[in-house]
């Protein structure tokens, strides 16, 4: 699934290791969603566009 | 680095460093338990034989403790990871083992000796996780 975490992530000049640590998921799994490798579980999605003060659909894309 | 991240990093070394301690432990333990048996269980009487031959699986048995309870104390992604490679240890596990069983009853090799069924399968399941922790990242 298409995502906007890398362009979120920069944009707030986090790294991958201070985003997981905020998430309290690995840098692995930043990277691994950043690479589009791997869809988060409902709870993380949710939990990320908290953090980014958006919506789930806006960051992940179809 | 930032100090936190810093200081996060370090802990995931320290976990890691602590999960293959663990494992290195555990694996000189079977070992050490399978030669002991295989020393001194023909010449020990009964109950020290039974004894002596129960030790390798007790510590099979902490030892698959040990790494399911580390399995479910992982973050998600971790542990699809883990999950994920344990679906194709199963795989692999049972199809060396059934086409050793069919080799060595037809085309007589050596039969494949039982007890290091656990010891290949957590070889492989290392192996995968490692291969599929690649893949993902």
């Amino acid at each position: 699934m298409k995502n906007r975490m890398k362009e979120l992530r920069t944009e707030r000049q986090w790294s991958q290791a201070k985003l997981g640590e905020l998430l309290g998921v690995s840098r692995q799994n930043i990277i691994a969603i950043e690479k589009e490798k791997y869809d988060p579980s409902l709870a993380l999605a949710l939990k990320i566009a908290r953090l980014f003060e958006t919506s789930v659909e806006s960051i992940f894309l179809e | 680095m930032e100090t936190e991240s810093k200081f996060f990093e370090a802990q995931r070394r320290r976990s890691i460093a602590g999960y293959w301690g663990t494992e290195c432990v555990m694996a000189l333990l079977f070992v050490g338990a399978f030669l002991a048996a295989e020393e001194w269980a023909g010449e020990a009487g009964a109950a020290l034989s039974l004894a002596l031959g129960t030790l390798p699986a007790l510590v099979i048995t902490v030892w698959g403790v040990l790494a399911a309870r580390r399995v479910l104390a992982l973050e998600e992604f971790e542990r699809r990871v883990a999950v994920n490679a344990l679906a194709i240890t199963l795989l692999v596990t049972v199809w060396l083992v059934t086409a050793w069983g069919l080799l060595a009853q037809f085309a007589g090799i050596p039969a494949f000796p039982s007890v290091f069924v656990a010891p290949l399968a957590a070889l492989v399941w290392q192996v995968s996780w490692f291969v599929l922790r690649a893949r993902y990242l």
